[in-house]
């Protein structure tokens, strides 16, 4: 082997590879950084070939590092070291004055903080996709990244945008680009997402501070990115800066680490190594979607009869229907003769400019329509339906549901299921004489997937439709998982290490999608529920790979219509068919006179703080978006009328005196149980003689205020918002926070046992350990079975040592508190009372909005109850029903809360005119049961069922067209 | 089911009900098994292997439920499917706890799971909460002392493996390992089985040639959820993985898991005043599960190998940063584990968790910042395990641990 004073450092990242050669000084002789898309050995192989070519074949001690390292190096017999040990060799030579490195790859996040106790980190899983998520993004803007960042320099503000992950963030951006919000302020808001991200995530409550150091890609080649951190950092350009080695940097580390780690070694046999090692094929494999040319063209025959006619619309005389359904990401419009001919038809990706795009397609059918045809009638559905209909006087707007049961129905009158799979969204039906009879809509973690496939495609350089192509003679596709997306990405990239063929790859990404639909949206158990009669549809339906996974995954043939991509314009054209002419549509000349101006502003009516969107158009018309009641549309305020959410709130606002000399200052956290046990507890002290400090309803800023001191960032929001409780308690200088921790709920007597859930029960022993403020002194959570008296009041007199308090006192105060308590409880059965009454004069849908007491929070809910007030609905909560059966549910009923749910769902099913929408909040285990067997009770009596998902997504836009599809559904079926 | 628990019970035992379990520790189940048996069942637990199972689970299972479930909902159902059992004459059996964690619906979640396909399949609960009356394996106190006698052999078992494992070559540590349950099982039924002094010392004259040197390899503690911890084929493989990296691994063993259980009932007996008519068993079986543990602890002096902690200790450990009141799931026995294997000389540890899981918010990821501020050289990776995620994202995270060891 010999000698030698030369050091090899490769790293091989999840989407780059970065090779780097240093003498024995430090010195960088060779240096490369480039993306291996799906090849990665053989881009390592291309760069140690340049490397020869320019230094000649020496003897050096060559390293690895990087997640793609990990498994080639294993197999080439390569020195490996790991990643963030990489960086911080680099750091200590070449920047030893560093304090904090904050590192970004493709889908990692790490800080290393190197001064005041050494620490590494790693983001979790969940969290995955930094670098992909920002690419992902700038797919969706149809820009490149580097374009990405120089729009973000023009931006005027920043929305917020949930940071828990790549998924959620881009729901939220989603909705905000459809509400007409600009580009630029979009792509500012995306770098601040990754920031907050990564900083909450990650610095879990250690300071970011000092001299900091940002590695990586993104950081380097993105300076708005750089620009967010700084920002939220609070950090100057002199303390926290990209190293000009920073893409290199990992890799240097690595090279600097060789020494210890490997012999010396000749480039060529480190080449060779690399280039026999066998690839590691550890991934599971499923059979091929088609096993052969016939069997293809077998299926495309068949599926090609499913269509409709086309007619010119250059000569076509009569009148036209308009049909336009804005998706998330793309615009569809279907005009229609008078012979349910396709005169006009289009399907384009809106790149986050919805009316502009359309505003072209409106003055091409202008162009392109003879004379003599008229358009009489107008309507749009989908997530823009609001915006276009206010910008272009469409006649008629209607939810997609409708529109897509309309549309199947045209192909398969006898239709029993319906499911649709577009960019974002996936959306099924169960229809039953004609009629829909159950919706199941994604929810947050399973949204995105359509557009995944064209993303991803691009990120691998194919253009969608080949990229898809390839896929139907993968020999053997790799399973790549059904969670989401970002799970899926990181599955893919594991396979491209492992060196699966791009085909495979293709296949088995049209296969997870089919999956996450069938096991994660519709959660079907066997194929034959679905029914016999399936019309599927939506854009992603198009690609023949994914239509023909799904047949395969189900075993029977479906139905796929010609125009799946044009299913909501082409229902709108029917429905604006059916409802004849008004004419409303922009004329040719109005179209010509079109513009907009958008402006942003805060609302200032109420504590919610909304951020509004106002797009003004031509003629003084208007569109407000972002607003979650009708007050700054000038209307009057009616969300709090038949709302039980609001008159809880209000009830719960409502504080007692404060003693005179008061014996001690406590603060409660309004929080989880503390939602139902306020009265008991504010009672409990005042009556003590304390001064009770009561946090108020959760915010977004609270939240913020809160987010650094979360040690697990997939608990709920409920749980998470508890943090930025304590910080404002902590602020009013409060003795100390009490949060009792109770194991069980109060024992209602209707399951098997009472407890709470583990987050509900135990978050203060959290809290207590990782909020560095927090002490046994001033955060006391005492164990407590609430309601057995004796023990209780033993424990809080241990609670309270150092108060002038007696026994007697804490009892008689605990007891009144307790009566507090039930005469709240009582109150709310009576005002639930109240409600329903006032509903059924007013002939108001009664809805049961089911979750648990903490979901009245506005920061938790999001203003769902409100938006519901708004549709004429009146609200009830699971609490507020005086049950009046017993039921056996088909799952251990241990929890007071779900015994809750349970009952409220059977109330539901046994008495008229009442209806049940279950609140979910995102990662709630244990909703992973109640939600079936809710689901169950209400089914097997006839009732529909609707779950929403809720977290720190704010954006209500897929909630109202869920609720919009659910009073639509129950106001048909009203009708039959 | 129609007919009356004994009736049930009656016909499982005459007519050889195949009773499938899952794996979780190998070693004790391979133990358990037998005693389990002498009541006339023939007990198979199930091993899978690959991809597959995994993905029947999450076709069966609600995707959001813990990912023990889905692989044990998979595992069960491809076993089923494989045409192996007279499906009339098969039974399926889980452990439930009874807590507040969600895991305590893993049977009605695998009821539901089984109902298209194999709805004559019944799925019968162990548990000593009083759950699932009708579908609870009996037990006698005689046998409840064999089974506790069992866990203790296996506990032991386990520990010498993990012991000599990275100082010998595999065949050797398997051969002694198979002759120590050759022995055990021949004793099954036999009065020698309860006669555990000599029995530990049969073991552990086995492995005295395997004793590992005075100079260890790195520990590497795993703690975290039962099933994630123990279970090779959920964790994939992780205590293998990290033997071949150079490490030694640290268990803790079944019976503390056991012994967390009864104090929690004494617990709630002494904070809530509960279980007032069984608190008197419940403390009569904490004393007789610390003596049996004393021997196996008294066993092992000398000889070089390391035994477990006392029980005693690692509750003390545990409430230096968390309230032994927190009981659902693993509760406060992770921290407890934590803190009293970093304290001595298990600087490293992986605390594992299925995606999501509810209590491991709080007493795994949540106490990890505590146990730190207790000993600052403790070096923790939390990992979450899930029928969809990598195994590179687990196994770079592992690294970065590894690249730390203490």
């Amino acid at each position: 082997m010999g000698e030698a004073n030369l050091y090899l450092g490769i790293d091989l990242g999840s989407t780059t590879v970065k090779v780097t050669l240093l003498d024995e000084q430090g010195n960088l002789l060779f240096g490369k950084y480039m993306r291996h898309g799906s090849k990665a050995r053989e881009t390592v192989l291309l760069q140690l070939d340049e490397l020869m070519k320019q230094q000649g074949d020496v003897n050096v001690y060559a390293c690895m590092t990087g997640s793609s390292g990990l498994s080639l190096s294993k197999r080439a017999g390569i020195a490996f070291v790991q990643e963030v040990e990489s960086s911080f060799a680099a750091i200590k030579t070449l920047y030893p004055d560093t304090d904090c490195a904050v590192e970004l790859g493709g889908e990692d996040a790490k800080i290393i903080f190197v001064t005041g106790g050494v620490e590494e980190r790693m983001n979790g899983q969940c969290a995955g996709g930094t670098g992909a998520f920002i690419d992902q993004m700038a797919t969706l803007l149809s820009v490149d990244v580097s374009e990405l960042s120089k729009m973000a320099e023009r931006a005027e503000k920043a929305y917020p945008i949930a940071s828990r992950c790549g998924v959620f963030a881009k729901s939220d951006i989603q909705s905000i680009l459809n509400q007409g919000a600009s580009k630029e302020d979009v792509a500012r808001s995306i770098f601040y997402a990754v920031a907050d991200q990564t900083i909450a995530g990650l610095a879990q409550g250690r300071e970011i501070k000092g001299n900091v150091l940002f590695l990586g890609g993104p950081l380097h080649f993105l300076p708005s990115l750089r620009d967010a951190f700084r920002k939220r950092l609070n950090l100057d350009e002199e303390h926290a800066f990209a190293p000009e080695e920073a893409p290199l940097f990992v890799s240097i580390g690595a090279a600097r680490a060789a020494k210890n780690l490997a012999k010396p070694a000749l480039i060529s046999e480190i080449r060779r190594k690399i280039a026999e090692c066998s690839l590691a094929d550890e991934a599971l494999r499923g059979k091929p979607l088609f096993e052969s040319e016939e069997e293809y063209d077998a299926f495309l025959k068949r599926h090609r009869d499913v269509s409709v006619k086309h007619r010119d619309l250059a000569t076509y005389v009569g009148k036209a229907y308009l049909g336009v359904d804005e998706g998330s990401t793309t615009t569809k419009l279907v005009l229609l003769s008078e012979d349910n001919e396709i005169l006009y038809d289009s399907y384009q990706p809106n790149e986050g400019l919805p009316l502009d795009n359309l505003l072209a397609r409106l003055k091409e059918i202008h162009a392109q329509k003879n004379p003599g045809c008229e358009i009489v009638a107008s309507a749009v559905t989908g997530y823009g339906e609001d915006l276009i209909k206010a910008a272009f006087g469409v006649d008629y707007g209607l939810v997609e549901t409708l529109a897509h049961l309309k549309a199947a129905s045209y192909f398969e009158p006898d239709v029993e299921f319906i499911l649709d799979i577009g960019g974002q969204d996936i959306k099924c039906f169960r229809v039953k004489q004609g009629a829909i009879d159950s919706i199941m809509l994604n929810e947050a973690c399973s949204s995105g997937c359509g557009s995944f496939l064209s993303s991803l495609a691009t990120s691998l350089g194919y253009p969608l439709q080949e990229f898809v192509r390839l896929g139907y003679f993968g020999k053997a596709p790799v399973e790549l998982g059904s969670r989401c997306t970002v799970f899926m990405n990181s599955s893919i990239k594991q396979a491209q290490r492992e060196g699966a063929a791009i085909e495979d790859i293709s296949a088995g990404l049209s296969r997870s999608i089919v999956k996450n639909a069938l096991y994660k949206v519709i959660r079907v158990s066997k194929a034959e529920d679905l029914g016999k009669k399936i019309v599927v549809q939506g854009g992603t339906f198009l690609n023949d790979a994914v239509l023909r996974a799904f047949e395969q995954e189900i075993g029977f043939e479906v139905i796929r219509p010609s125009i799946a991509g044009l299913m909501g314009a082409f229902g709108a054209a029917l429905y604006a068919k059916e409802l004849g002419g008004k004419g409303g549509l922009l004329s040719l000349e109005e179209l010509n006179q079109f513009t907009y101006a958008s402006k942003h502003i805060t609302c200032h009516g109420c504590t919610a703080h909304c951020a509004l969107s106002l797009l003004t158009f031509p003629g003084g018309r208007k569109f407000l978006s972002g607003n979650k009641c009708g007050k700054p549309e000038g209307k009057k305020d009616t969300s709090g009328i038949d709302n039980l959410f609001a008159w809880k709130r209000e009830r719960l606002s409502k504080r007692l005196p404060s003693p005179e000399k008061p014996i001690g200052k406590v603060g409660l956290p309004l929080c989880l149980a503390m939602y139902e046990q306020l009265p008991l507890w504010e009672t409990f002290f005042h009556n003590l003689g304390f001064e009770v400090v009561v946090s108020p309803f959760s915010t977004r800023s609270m939240y913020r205020a809160g987010q650094r001191s979360i040690p697990s960032d997939t608990a709920c929001y409920p749980a998470k918002l508890f943090h930025g409780h304590v910080d404002y308690l902590l602020n009013q200088n409060v003795d100390f926070i009490f949060y009792p921790s109770e194991s069980y709920n109060v024992n209602e007597n209707r399951g098997d046992n009472h407890f709470h859930c583990p987050v509900v029960a135990y978050y203060g022993e959290l809290l207590k350990r990782n909020d560095p403020r927090l002490n046994d002194e001033n955060f006391r959570d005492p164990f407590l079975m609430v309601d057995d008296v004796k023990p209780s009041v033993l424990t809080l007199l241990e609670t309270l040592k150092g108060y002038p308090v007696t026994k007697v006192a804490v009892h008689d105060a605990y007891v009144a508190g307790y009566q507090a308590m039930m005469d709240y409880r009582e109150e709310t059965k009576k005002e639930g009372d109240h409600v329903a009454k006032s509903a059924k004069e007013k002939g108001k849908t009664i809805l049961v909005l089911a979750g648990r007491p903490y979901h009245i929070d506005p920061e938790v809910s999001h203003g769902i109850d409100q938006l519901l007030a708004t549709m004429n609905v009146a609200i009830l909560t699971e609490d507020c029903l005086r049950f009046d059966k017993k039921i056996r549910p088909h799952v251990l009923n241990q929890w007071t809360y779900h015994a809750r749910l349970f009952d409220a769902a059977a109330y539901c099913a046994s008495h008229e005119g009442y209806e049940l929408v279950q609140l979910v909040s995102f990662g709630c285990g244990v909703d992973a049961i109640t939600t079936d067997e809710v689901r169950r009770i209400l089914e097997s009596a006839g009732h529909l069922y609707t779950q929403i998902k809720i977290d720190e997504i704010q954006n209500l836009g897929a909630v109202k067209i869920r609720l919009r599809s659910l009073l639509g559904a129950l106001e048909e079926r009203r009708g039959k | 089911m129609s007919e009356t628990r004994k009736q049930f019970f009656a016909r499982l035992g005459k007519e050889h009900y195949t009773i499938l379990v899952p794996d979780m520790c190998p070693i004790q189940f391979h133990i358990l098994k037998r005693v389990v048996e002498l009541s006339g069942y023939r007990l198979v637990v199930i091993s899978p292997e690959g991809r597959e199972a995994k993905d029947v689970g999450l076709s069966a299972i609600h995707n959001d439920a813990c990912y023990p479930v889905v692989i044990l909902a998979g595992s069960f159902i491809q076993e089923l499917r494989t045409g192996k059992y007279d499906l009339s004459k098969t039974a399926v059996l889980i452990s439930q706890t009874g807590g507040g964690c969600r895991a305590s619906n893993y049977l009605s979640l695998f009821r539901k799971a089984f109902e298209k396909e194999f709805p004559q399949v019944p799925v019968l609960s162990l548990n000593f909460s009083g759950l699932e009356k009708d579908f609870s394996l009996p037990f006698t106190l005689k046998r409840a002392r064999m089974m506790l006698a069992g866990v203790c052999y296996g506990d032991m078992l386990m520990n010498l493996v993990l012991q000599s494992e990275p100082y010998y070559p595999k065949d050797e540590v398997d051969a002694a390992l198979k002759d120590c349950l050759d022995m055990l099982d021949q004793q099954i039924g036999k009065a020698s089985f309860l006669r555990r002094k000599a029995n530990y010392r049969h073991i552990i004259e086995r492995f005295s040639n395997l004793t590992p040197p005075e100079k260890r390899k790195p520990l590497v503690g795993i703690v975290g959820e039962i099933y994630v911890k123990y279970s090779p084929y959920a964790n994939n493989h992780l205590a293998s993985f990290l033997v071949k990296e150079g490490c030694e691994v640290v268990y803790p063993s079944l019976m503390e898991f056991v012994q967390y259980c009864i104090y929690n009932s004494i617990e709630d007996h002494r904070r809530y005043g509960k279980n007032k008519a069984t608190i008197a068993l419940w403390q009569l079986a904490y004393r007789y599960t610390l003596s049996i543990c004393k021997e196996a602890e008294e066993a092992l002096k000398g000889t070089g190998f390391r035994p477990y902690e006392d029980f005693r200790k690692v509750v003390e450990a545990g409430k230096k940063v968390i309230s032994t009141g927190v009981k659902m799931g693993e509760g406060w026995l992770i921290p407890a584990e934590m803190v009293e294997y970093t304290s001595g000389a298990v600087k490293n540890i992986v605390v594992v968790q299925p995606f999501g899981c509810l209590p491991n918010h709080i007493v795994g990821k949540g106490m990890i910042r505590p146990v730190k501020a207790l000993n600052p050289d403790a070096n923790i990776v939390p990992i979450d395990f899930d029928a969809s995620s990598t195994s590179v994202n687990q196994e770079n995270r592992l690294k970065l641990m590894l690249a730390n060891l203490g």
